[in-house]
């Protein structure tokens, strides 16, 4: 259980202070797709960083199982950041390393050797073909495959999604939001998925925090629809444009 | 006419053999400096413009301090100026051994600096991704940086090598000898210009063959492109 308790978050100007959050309270329940959704500048990204303890809070506290993420210690927050897998926009995968090199890295920080568990999600984001593949040979969609067994590596309990269809057509998104759905069910990883784009929230999550200018307008139940995010390219096409 | 050249490069052939050899200990001494110095000073450099440490803009302006005062020094300057400092590291002032010496500083004052520009082109979302996996400064050095600059950091070492056979040529003037200092002192002085011509060959050749070495090492470890 995430939980976040009047928290606010201001960047420093020259002459004045920029808020990028103000006032936060809502929370997340545990193995739950929570949305979040809002313009560019509406204080998503902020949001992701006080997570991942990239960012404190300048008032108010972010609680993670009972505990407070700016009374951690330096060790503390690098074990923290382990419990949590980040996937971005732009995918972030070091081109000159081959897509089983790229997913391993977690492990390879961590000093951990475990060759089969990288097949594994390989072969669960179905890229088991393109383990020796470096990521300028895949499309898009199949990079951010490849990110996403990279943030599942380290089993995260929380895996946070920061635009993680923002960059990619409608069928690779598609097959992204696939993945996510995947992940939830059999890992039961909480995901907080961050976003502008309504239609992902709409299939992804079942609440979703609607941000405005740093501010928290309401959390929502998001009415799912039966729209298969599996349908193919031609059937999305024709639903968008009939 | 042919038959005379052969002769005279013949004569001269022992001295060419030994001053290719004080040119190679020379580079050698200096791109090893270049390595294991100018590579972890230029990292510094731009680990601390990113803000990694702690006293991030003092270690920057001592270290930026050191760059921009090598670099500005003429080389031949630097060569005399550096000759009690080399007296007192090396023992002598003369020869080749101490001629590396400044050659050095020089290198890992240029190296330090083209390490810092390539590294500066290392996007920001790399340094972002490191930072979330929770990576030391060591791992985001090694297994981040460099892993994704490996390329870039090969062509600037190239650069700086042939900027070396460049300046290595004037350290006759410290006994440095080398093959610039016998196409002076055998050719030019001796008026003998096609011994100085075939030693300025030669040295086309080596920065050629160094070129297209780092060139072709460059790309190969490049998969990004």
């Amino acid at each position: 259980m995430i939980s976040f308790e009047h928290v606010s978050k201001h960047y420093a100007q020259k002459n004045s202070s920029l808020p990028a959050l103000t006032n936060l309270t809502f929370s997340i329940n545990d193995h739950e797709i929570f949305g979040v959704i809002g313009q560019s500048g509406s204080g998503k990204s902020t949001l992701l960083k006080l997570l991942n303890t990239l960012e404190v809070p300048d008032a108010g506290e972010i609680y993670m199982d009972g505990l407070a993420l700016s009374q951690l210690t330096n060790q503390q927050r690098l074990r923290h950041r382990k419990r949590l897998g980040m996937i971005f926009q732009q995918f972030h995968l070091l081109g000159n390393l081959t897509v089983f090199q790229n997913v391993a890295l977690p492990l390879k920080l961590a000093k951990i050797k475990n060759p089969e568990k990288v097949r594994q999600l390989l072969a669960f984001v179905h890229l088991k073909d393109k383990a020796d593949a470096y990521p300028k040979q895949l499309s898009g969609g199949q990079q951010q495959r490849a990110a996403i067994a990279r943030a599942l590596v380290m089993d995260p309990e929380i895996l946070l999604c920061d635009e993680p269809t923002s960059s990619l057509d409608g069928h690779h998104a598609a097959e992204i939001k696939t993945v996510l759905q995947e992940i939830n069910q059999v890992f039961g990883t909480t995901m907080i998925v961050v976003s502008h784009e309504l239609e992902l929230i709409q299939q992804l999550c079942r609440r979703a925090a609607v941000l405005e200018e740093g501010r928290l307008r309401a959390v929502l139940e998001v009415k799912t629809t039966a729209k298969a995010a599996t349908a193919s390219y031609y059937q999305q096409i024709k639903e968008h444009l009939q | 006419m042919m038959t005379t050249y052969i002769e005279t490069i013949r004569y001269y052939l022992p001295e060419l053999f030994l001053s290719l050899q004080q040119s190679l200990l020379m580079l050698l001494i200096a791109t090893a400096g270049a390595i294991f110095l100018g590579l972890p000073l230029g990292t510094l450099i731009y680990l601390s413009r990113k803000g990694v440490y702690r006293y991030s803009r003092l270690l920057a302006f001592f270290l930026n301090g050191y760059v921009d005062i090598v670099r500005s020094f003429p080389f031949l300057l630097l060569v005399v100026a550096l000759i009690p400092l080399t007296r007192e590291l090396i023992g002598t002032a003369f020869g080749t051994y101490a001629a590396a010496f400044p050659l050095a500083i020089v290198a890992v004052a240029l190296y330090a600096r083209l390490v810092e520009q390539v590294l500066l082109d290392v996007p920001e979302a790399l340094l972002e991704l490191a930072n979330v996996l929770g990576a030391s400064k060591k791992q985001l050095i090694f297994e981040f940086i460099y892993v994704e600059a490996r390329s870039g950091l090969v062509l600037a070492l190239t650069s700086v090598v042939i900027s070396l056979v460049s300046y290595s040529t004037v350290m006759g003037v410290v006994g440095g000898g080398g093959i610039g200092d016998f196409a002076m002192r055998y050719g030019y002085q001796r008026y003998e210009y096609a011994v100085m011509y075939t030693a300025i060959g030669l040295m086309i050749l080596f920065v050629s063959f160094i070129q297209i070495g780092g060139s072709f090492l460059a790309k190969k470890i490049d998969q990004k492109h």
